[in-house]
């Protein structure tokens, strides 16, 4: 869910993608040493050791290959709430002015 | 030549080496699995790299003696017609990816016969590629005698599936600014078993159709019972919403294979009201392209006409944000990234995903290898 959280801004999301070597970003953006070590420490608690994030590239650079999405899927017909807010994407669903079927 | 680009890790093997072999870079991917109890490369990339062999000529290949290290020199897409025996570790679904990618740019057109695993837990099955990942291809031009048919299927683990795939071959890729999903007006879908009980396709549907009818009346499941000698049991769903616009977004969920005693068998019930659910959060998403086919439209834009290209997204995968990397470093594309809250998303004030609009202007790709008659 962070993951997705990070993606808000357009801002993030360029530096999510191509990091801070990115010609196009700002200056303010390309992340001074300070900032570096904020990311170093996970919710502003804990220290994640190098060998940890080492072990981790590791990880990720190994992991399996696949395209498939694998965002966890809720219950849609769980209640009336959020039954309602996917409705809109269906023709049966509720048309915003301006909007009209051919 | 230009310089070789150097990699670690064996993930993502595959964007790398289709870039590789459309940009006619050669690559090094150093560090494959190089503190895994099984080192180096496994048998099922050793297959998908013969694959590339197959469609292409000349391509160079070095592998090192541990198999840790792969170089990479490609060739020219050559295309052709041949039969290939998909490695059972994985499932169709991971070739055929690669071959939609490269298939357009081929000398002649491709007509490949792939057999293996149909539907597996991990790849997009070919079920999907289908509903999907074609409507998409002929957005950007490829268009003609494309096609994927499901000959027979075959389950994890003991495959003997046959999927017929062929592609034209295009000159040049088509500008497309696809940005307006409109609203879904259909559902269709198809419902699968292999060496079970046909009355689980039956089961499937029931199922699917009861979450699926809340939203929307206009739905049609398929059902594909697989007679003859099948290998292995199993059993699956695949389901798309087509919008008003024509855009397609699909989902699927499958049987756990048998032998795999981790996990407990697969109800077909389950099975089916959680391909629906997904199909809703994939609705819900609001992307203009699915998310498991983001790559393919990135690199059909990226290769575009020297234009404006535009798309809007769902959410962004892991897949899509290194690809965007590799695209950057194989062809030097880079996309503008621009979040978008729709007036509906504020309203509804129960924003969970940010739909992401991608510009970028395409690199001009020309297809020499076409036969110019």
């Amino acid at each position: 869910l962070a993951f997705y959280e990070r993606q808000n801004s357009s801002a993030s999301l360029r530096r999510l993608v191509y990091g801070s070597i990115d010609p196009k970003s700002s200056p303010a953006e390309t992340g001074s040493s300070d900032e570096e070590q904020q990311n170093d420490l996970a919710g502003g608690l804990f220290k994640i050791s190098k060998q940890d994030q080492e072990r981790e590239i590791n990880h990720k650079q190994n992991a399996r290959d696949c395209s498939r999405d694998q965002t966890a899927v809720r219950d849609w017909m769980k209640d009336h709430v959020t039954k309602a807010s996917v409705m809109s994407r269906f023709v049966t669903g509720h048309w915003e002015e301006g909007e009209d079927a051919q | 030549m230009s310089g070789v680009l150097e990699y670690e890790g064996c993930n993502y093997l595959r964007q790398r080496l289709i870039l590789s072999t459309l940009s006619g870079k050669s690559v090094r991917i150093k560090k494959i699995r190089h503190k895994d109890e099984n080192p180096g490369l496994h048998e099922f990339e050793g297959n998908l790299l013969r694959l590339l062999d197959t469609i292409t000529n000349g391509t160079k290949m070095t592998i090192s003696v541990t198999g840790t290290t792969l170089f990479y020199q490609p060739g020219i897409l050559h295309g052709g017609k041949f039969e290939h025996e998909c490695n059972n570790d994985r499932s169709i679904g991971y070739y055929l990816e690669v071959l939609l990618c490269l298939a357009p740019f081929c000398k002649t057109s491709l007509k490949a016969t792939l057999k293996g695993i149909t539907t597996d837990q991990w790849d997009p099955s070919v079920d999907y590629y289908k509903d999907i990942a074609l409507p998409l291809m002929r957005q950007y031009g490829v268009v003609g005698d494309l096609e994927i048919k499901v000959k027979k299927r075959g389950s994890a683990p003991g495959g003997g599936g046959e999927v017929l795939f062929q592609c034209p071959v295009i000159k040049k890729l088509r500008t497309a600014q696809i940005t307006d999903l409109g609203k879904v007006k259909r559902i269709r879908g198809v419902a699968y078993t292999t060496k079970t009980s046909p009355q689980f396709a039956n089961r499937l549907v029931t199922s699917a159709r009861g979450v699926l009818n809340n939203f929307i009346p206009d739905i049609y499941i398929y059902t594909d019972v697989s007679k003859g000698p099948a290998k292995s049991p199993g059993f699956g769903i695949c389901l798309h919403g087509e919008t008003t616009t024509g855009k397609f977004l699909a989902a699927e969920s499958c049987s756990v294979p048998r032998g795999d005693t981790d996990e407990e068998p697969s109800v077909p019930e389950d099975v089916a009201v959680n391909a629906a659910n997904s199909l809703l959060e994939e609705i819900y998403k609001g992307g203009c392209v699915d998310s498991n086919s983001q790559y393919l439209s990135l690199l059909f834009m990226a290769l575009g006409e020297q234009d404006v290209q535009k798309v809007m997204f769902g959410p962004l995968t892991s897949y899509s944000i290194q690809f965007l990397r590799h695209i950057k470093d194989f062809f030097q594309v880079v996309f503008k990234l621009e979040s978008k809250l729709t007036d509906e998303d504020v309203l509804d004030d129960k924003l969970e995903y940010t739909r992401v609009l991608l510009t970028c202007v395409g690199f001009g790709f020309f297809n020499l290898n076409k036969a110019t008659r």
